[in-house]
């Protein structure tokens, strides 16, 4: 039988606020375990008394993300406590949403094998992290609440993917939607973009929804592609087989390549969920969708584009689909550019200069992001525009090129002044190049002998040796020719 | 009952003593009923109203307190083996 | 100079103000006589050091600089230990002041110490605190009533002047009536919640045991306040408490609405309910009019709390793992964390707090919650529109504090169910958010307190305060030293 996949993704992502969920405790990275428990207070620490205040910057940020995805902002919400034993979790239960998420419903368009496709959103709603546990090899553990209060938002799809690569593609432009947004930084292997997801299969064209099995701690997104193929193939199997799919928690074992189900006791899931009586309802008001719609204006991308203003929502999908039906440019290209922001930018403005996109490409992909790895430098789309025209008139070979972008990029001089610095505007008089041509024949008995025995193409090495000479400022077909002469050829 | 109050317990994280349990379910039992007479009232609502009479909540600016928090606490923090407890990970 | 003992703050004020008495003199007597009778009643978990030189403090500082205050060992306090009342908290050192003490600490108040209670609050007789029976001043054979029964008592006996309780069914007010002394509760939200371990988040309210409502005013007026780290507080900024209850034309000619179905013989005790009927004269003779009005589903009242009580606190106890603070930390790591758990929650926890986690658990768990927890707030939800509609008619509600005086220590512990039917009158103002106080309404023919309460709608605390001074002054209810105390004061020796 044909067997299709049914994948809903559960995506954690930290908030990016300075200050925790419901407590005055900064916020910081907790990759390390060095400053273990130094970003802890009683609140988040739960201490017997204390009481959580809620972060208003959490709220912008999920009215912003709510903003992208088109869904409905609740203007009214309320928190809850979901309880369950944990040493993580501080107070024994977790201040999440519940029945009334921030943001509901709503939709993200991403891009596989460059199709278009759409992804509808279940939810997101805020809550808050839980300490980073560190096993040790005793099998005891030490705990860090340095994450512990750390704003999430927790964001769920409708099971709506067919395919891991389908979960994945989603999976990475939301990453991308949060980090342009400035929501997230939304870093995997920091723990700041956290997927988990839930997965079954059925028959193909079927519509019903079976027992799902959701996996967990997965730490990129190739793991989740493997895991997600290996759990399809492991469902398929028990089904082929006539047995049931048991609802259960499972982990990646990479070694193996293979889908894990976690020895648990599921009579212990009952989180008593119940309003948190500690919060008042979040009521939003006018001014805090202003600002939320404001910031979020300013993180949309405008493109000036053939005489017209694009703008595109936060996000890679619809901007990474303009550049290949608009561009020469590869995938792989466009994907570069779309994480590194400043290069866009300057390949744009300098595009809107000379009007040689695939010039002005070449030059920011291939000179600007390695050297701008190295140091900010100081270049601007004038001087790539410049150079390209340079280019064009002939005025400076391509190894010339790379040495005046290289000027510009160091001290931010003009191209024509990186030019005369480097003496490449200096023309080589005809007198001249007559007695350096001469110089190189002399020079070279066993090349011209090879020549005069009819190896004609010899004749380059004479004129590299001119080039040389001239410190490239002879103009090669000139020199040719006079090369040529001299030879009698 | 005392099916009820394992399961309770087990929940709970707590532990009746053998000499408890007799004493502690016929009490529980008694409570149960007590408070069981909320069920012969039949609201009009399935709606749940809120209960703290407080319309909306004030936020907190996003300005973390300069470090560290007043008052000490202490700064390690260690348990013994977890074990097979299947929550954890919001 | 010990008669200055029994004296109320505003009095002590003028004292200290008059020069006859320095604050600093005065809190080393207080002591004094607070470590002298503390074995007769035991009121304290911790008594502030002796011989400790307190710091002299400018009594122009706040409304009752100066004056000593004892705290219910539900507040965390930084120099003393906070136990809550339990084992699981034996020895904690709080990092942080409650709001409220932090209030009173900056406006010069001296504190006694920490006071008995029912372990976290759940309790009407603080018997169930984890470490003694605290006994009560009227006859130390009786309880104090509970859970703030040590307040109640540090006042009634003369070791402190005001006391700081904790209310979530009445565990100031109940406490108050049995002790003689005055207990009020604000509109929820008008004391900060902070630093109040939580036992039933909306249900708590931080409370005033005092000798009389001025002092009661006064402490408004100092601890009274927003508190940016309580989401849930609301209190006006800067209202005046004093000048509140001073407004006697704020309580001119209004309706007092006495609930028929707490008059109830087959409910309140005899004696009760005579010192009732004679607390409705006292409110007719000064101008009141009295309005017996019917509340509908008093059945359920206590139905109701017996569920959301018991459910938040399921939830608020379970932070006592033993891994971050309290008995078991640091934890020990040979132990696997599951046997971890019980061995510092089943021990930790005392009969009564761990039946109501159970109950709580119970109340809130799968298959359960509709039945009883969501129902329970409907219910609440309709006690209180049903307590708001009878304020459409009336200004103020009365009713007795308690179904009966303080009873035996030992009498009730046994019995659950029953213990629970001491809360009857009280858990209305809690169900309801309304402020509420509790005053005394003459003695018993056997010489115990008996309490009368008001109660206002919400955020009508100033002119409850009103009303309820003007019931003490038109029934010349000043405070009296139990008889016990009077003794052991006589015999006292500065």
């Amino acid at each position: 039988m044909e067997y299709e996949a049914v994948i809903a993704l559960e995506i954690h992502a930290h908030l990016k606020t300075a200050r925790k969920q419901y407590c005055d405790c900064p916020v910081v990275n907790t990759r390390e375990l060095a400053e273990a428990n130094r970003y802890v207070c009683p609140v988040c620490l739960g201490h017997p008394g204390v009481l959580p205040v809620l972060n208003r910057e959490s709220v912008i940020l999920a009215i912003m993300l709510g903003l992208r995805l088109g869904a409905d902002i609740a203007r009214h919400s309320i928190f809850a406590r979901k309880h369950y034993f944990y040493p993580d979790l501080p107070k024994g239960y977790q201040i999440t949403q519940y029945q009334t998420p921030l943001v509901a419903g709503g939709e993200l368009e991403y891009m596989v094998d460059g199709e278009m496709r759409t992804a509808q959103l279940e939810r997101a709603h805020l809550e808050e992290d839980t300490a980073k546990i560190f096993y040790q090899d005793d099998g005891s553990i030490l705990l860090d609440y340095n994450r512990a209060g750390v704003p999430l938002l927790e964001i769920v799809t409708k099971p709506v993917f067919r395919s891991a690569a389908e979960a994945v593609a989603y999976a990475e432009e939301l990453q991308q939607v949060l980090r342009k947004l400035g929501v997230s930084d939304a870093n995997m292997e920091e723990g700041s973009f956290r997927c988990e997801p839930n997965i079954s299969v059925r028959p193909a064209g079927s519509d019903e929804l079976r027992t799902k099995c959701e996996i967990k701690n997965l730490n990129s997104f190739a793991v989740i592609r493997k895991s997600l193929d290996a759990e399809i193939a492991r469902q398929i199997a028990l089904y082929e087989n006539d047995r049931e799919v048991q609802h259960c928690t499972l982990r990646w074992d990479e070694a193996n390549a293979v889908t894990v189900p976690s020895r648990i006791k599921e009579t212990q899931a009952d989180y008593r969920y119940f309003d948190e009586p500690d919060l008042p309802p979040l009521v939003l008001t006018d001014d805090d969708f202003a600002e939320a719609r404001k910031r979020y204006e300013d993180a949309v991308f405008t493109l000036q584009w053939g005489g017209n203003e694009h703008r595109f929502a936060p996000g890679t999908a619809r901007l990474t689909r303009f550049f290949l039906d608009n561009t020469e440019l590869r995938e792989s290209e466009v994907a570069l550019l779309l994480e590194d922001e400043d290069a866009l930018r300057l390949l744009l403005a300098s595009n809107e200069i000379s009007g040689a996109f695939r010039e002005c490409a070449n030059w920011v992909l291939m000179e600007y992001r390695p050297r701008r790895a190295e140091t900010k430098g100081n270049i601007t789309a004038q001087h790539i525009a410049d150079i390209i025209a340079l280019r064009a008139d002939g005025k400076l070979n391509s190894t010339q090129a790379k040495e005046v972008f290289k000027l510009c990029f160091e001290r931010g001089i003009s191209a024509s002044d990186a030019v005369s610095e480097l003496g490449f505007d200096q023309v080589v008089s005809e007198s001249d190049l007559q007695k350096i041509c001469a110089q190189v024949i002399t020079d070279n008995e066993k090349v011209v002998a090879d020549i005069r025995k009819g190896k004609e193409q010899a004749v380059r090495a004479l004129l590299g040796q001119v080039m040389k000479n001239t410190r490239g400022k002879a103009k090669p077909d000139e020199a040719m020719a006079e090369l040529k002469r001299q030879l009698g050829m | 009952m005392k099916e009820l109050l394992d399961h309770l317990c087990e929940l709970a994280r707590l532990e009746l003593s053998d000499d408890e349990r007799e004493e502690f379910a016929r009490k529980f039992a008694d409570l149960v009923a007590f408070v069981d007479a909320i069920k012969e009232l039949h609201e009009q609502s399935r709606e749940v109203p809120l209960q703290i009479p407080k319309e909306r909540m004030e936020t907190a600016p996003d300005e973390p307190r300069a470090e560290p928090c007043t008052g000490e606490v202490p700064r390690k923090y260690a348990a013994g083996h977890i074990g097979d407890l299947e929550e954890g990970e919001v | 100079m010990k008669e200055l003992l029994a004296l109320t703050a505003h009095e002590l004020m003028a004292k200290f103000a008059a020069g006859e008495v320095a604050p600093e003199e005065f809190y080393a007597l207080q002591m004094r006589f607070a470590r002298h009778i503390e074995p007769k009643v035991r009121s304290f978990l911790t008594l502030a050091e002796e011989g400790v030189a307190p710091p002299k403090v400018d009594t122009r500082k706040g409304a009752l600089s100066g004056i000593p205050v004892s705290i219910k060992d539900l507040l965390t306090t930084t120099d003393f230990p906070t136990t809550a009342g339990s084992r699981i908290l034996e020895g904690y050192a709080p990092p942080y002041d409650a709001t409220a003490v932090r209030l009173l600490r900056e406006a010069g108040n001296y504190f006694t110490g920490k006071t008995n209670l029912d372990e976290f609050g759940m309790g009407s007789s603080t018997e169930n605190s984890a470490y003694f029976p605290t006994h009560n001043p009227w006859d130390l054979a009786r309880v104090p009533g509970g859970s703030s029964g040590g307040s109640a008592s540090s006042v009634a006996a003369l070791q402190s002047v005001v006391s700081l309780g904790t209310d979530t069914g009445g565990s100031v007010r109940q406490p108050a009536g049995f002790c003689g002394v005055v207990g009020f509760v604000p509109t929820y939200g008008y004391i900060s919640r902070n630093g109040l371990i939580a036992f039933a988040s909306s249900l708590d309210h931080v409370g005033i045991v005092a000798r009389d409502v001025t002092d009661v005013a006064l402490t408004m007026n100092v601890i009274g306040r927003p508190d940016r780290l309580d989401a849930t507080s609301q209190a006006p900024p800067d209202a005046d408490y004093l000048a509140a209850m001073n407004d006697r034309e704020s309580v001119g000619g209004c309706t007092v609405g006495v609930i028929n179905q707490l008059m109830d013989p087959n409910l309140m005790a005899e004696d009760v309910l005579v010192a009732c009927e004679v607390a409705i004269r006292v409110l007719e003779n000064a101008g009141c009019g009295v309005k017996r009005v019917d509340l509908a589903g008093v059945k359920r009242l206590l139905p109701c709390y017996y569920i959301l009580c018991p459910a938040e606190a399921s939830s608020n106890l379970a932070r006592y793992d033993g891994i971050r603070y309290g008995t078991g930390f640091p934890a020990d790591v040979s132990r696997t964390l599951q046997e971890h758990y019980l061995a510092v929650r089943s021990p930790g926890f005392g009969e009564e707090v761990r039946r109501r986690i159970l109950l709580g658990t119970y109340v809130l768990s799968a298959g359960y919650a509709e039945a009883y927890y969501n129902q329970a707030r409907r219910v609440r939800h309709a006690i209180t529109e049903g307590i708001a509609d009878m304020f459409e008619d009336v200004d103020f509600l009365f009713l007795p504090t308690s179904p009966t005086t303080a009873f035996g220590l030992g009498d009730r512990i046994d019995d659950p169910v029953k213990m629970y039917a001491a809360d009857i009158c009280t858990v209305m103002a809690n169900l309801a958010s309304t402020p509420a106080i509790s005053l005394p309404g003459g003695l018993s023919p056997q010489g115990m307190p008996v309490g009368v309460q008001f109660m206002a709608p919400q955020k009508h605390d100033g002119r409850l305060l009103a009303l309820a001074r003007l019931y003490e002054k038109s029934a010349g209810a000043e405070y009296s030293v139990p008889p016990l105390v009077a003794e052991e004061l006589a015999g006292f020796e500065e």
